[in-house]
């Protein structure tokens, strides 16, 4: 990096001699890794913590289908069907053998339905289990929301506290500036007091 | 003394045929409850000598009263339920008798005072 027209190996190493110096004053502050590391975190808080919060807000499966009322309507005419069944077969004391052939026949059906009711029935049964898991999920996701402002609100405050030393940790050039300065005061002060 | 049987179905017309053919046998006191729900709220509030209890029922389904009862048969009075449906699937069955069902008849197989004779002279 060349500042002030200064880039020379001897140089750096005074630079970086200077860093290490200020590390000693506050070793938090000036640690240039834990910042990185601060500000890693404090990005993915306003990213992807909030995304997977909304995408969460949003997850489950949404059943358009108004299976429920497939089923009841299904059920209606299937009950039509048995009784129908039973009327016919009962409108006579005996059936002929073409009759009763022709009974068991539908009769195999109001079965077939019986069992297609029972396969939606269970997959409605199954659905509505996830829709009691998508409102915990819901709920769960707010609460993540309301954790994540309150890191943020955190992560800002104790970042903002530690700003005013924190950029000289990644800039040895104006931290060497700063520490010629910060020796000047503290001499002009000692004078001062003699 | 006339046994007392509940029919739970959650079709009127269905449960009324059913009625109609016991209360032509004589012998029994019949009720009907026309959904799960009432059906569990019925059990509870008295004992029947018969449950016979369609499975495909919106909201509150056989399966779901089974297993109210199962869970907890002091409270429906230890009420004996026939299954009684248009459902053939054998797992359904076998997980109908596993909740407890006594029975598991296909509607029509049957006829409905058959079905009933069969029991009551078993339970002798």
């Amino acid at each position: 990096m060349k500042i002030f027209g200064l880039n020379n190996r001897k140089f750096r190493e005074k630079m970086d001699d200077a860093v290490q110096n200020l590390s000693k004053v506050n070793a938090i502050a000036f640690d240039g890794n834990l910042r990185d590391q601060l500000k890693t975190l404090h990005d993915m808080l306003g990213v992807e913590v909030t995304d997977i919060s909304t995408g969460a807000y949003q997850f489950g499966l949404k059943f358009t289908t108004d299976a429920g009322q497939v089923l009841k309507y299904m059920s209606a005419m299937a009950a039509k069907l048995t009784l129908a069944l039973m009327k016919a077969k009962d409108s006579k004391k005996t059936l002929s053998e073409q009759e009763k052939a022709d009974y068991e026949k539908i009769k195999s059906l109001t079965n077939v339905l019986g069992n297609l009711e029972d396969r939606l029935n269970t997959v409605i049964n199954l659905s509505r289990q996830i829709n009691d898991l998508n409102f915990q999920i819901n709920d769960a996701s707010m609460k993540l929301a309301d954790a994540i402002v309150d890191s943020q609100a955190k992560f800002r405050e104790v970042r903002s506290s530690i700003n005013s030393y924190g950029f000289l940790s990644i800039n040895p050039d104006l931290a060497n500036l700063f520490d010629e300065a910060r020796k000047r005061s503290e001499s002009l002060a000692k004078s001062n007091t003699n | 003394m006339n046994k007392k049987i509940l029919i739970i179905e959650d079709e009127s017309d269905i449960a009324n045929g059913i009625k109609d053919e016991l209360d032509l046998h004589g012998g029994f006191d019949t009720e009907i409850a026309l959904g799960g729900r009432e059906g569990l709220e019925k059990m509870a509030a008295g004992k029947y000598d018969l449950v016979l209890m369609d499975l495909i029922m919106p909201e509150i389904d056989g399966m779901t009263v089974l297993r109210n009862v199962k869970g907890d048969p002091g409270k429906y009075n230890n009420s004996p339920i026939i299954a009684l449906t248009n459902v053939s699937n054998e797992d359904t069955k076998q997980e109908v008798e596993r909740l407890g069902a006594v029975k598991f008849i296909v509607k029509l197989s049957s006829d409905i005072d058959d079905i009933v004779d069969e029991f009551f002279n078993n339970v002798k």
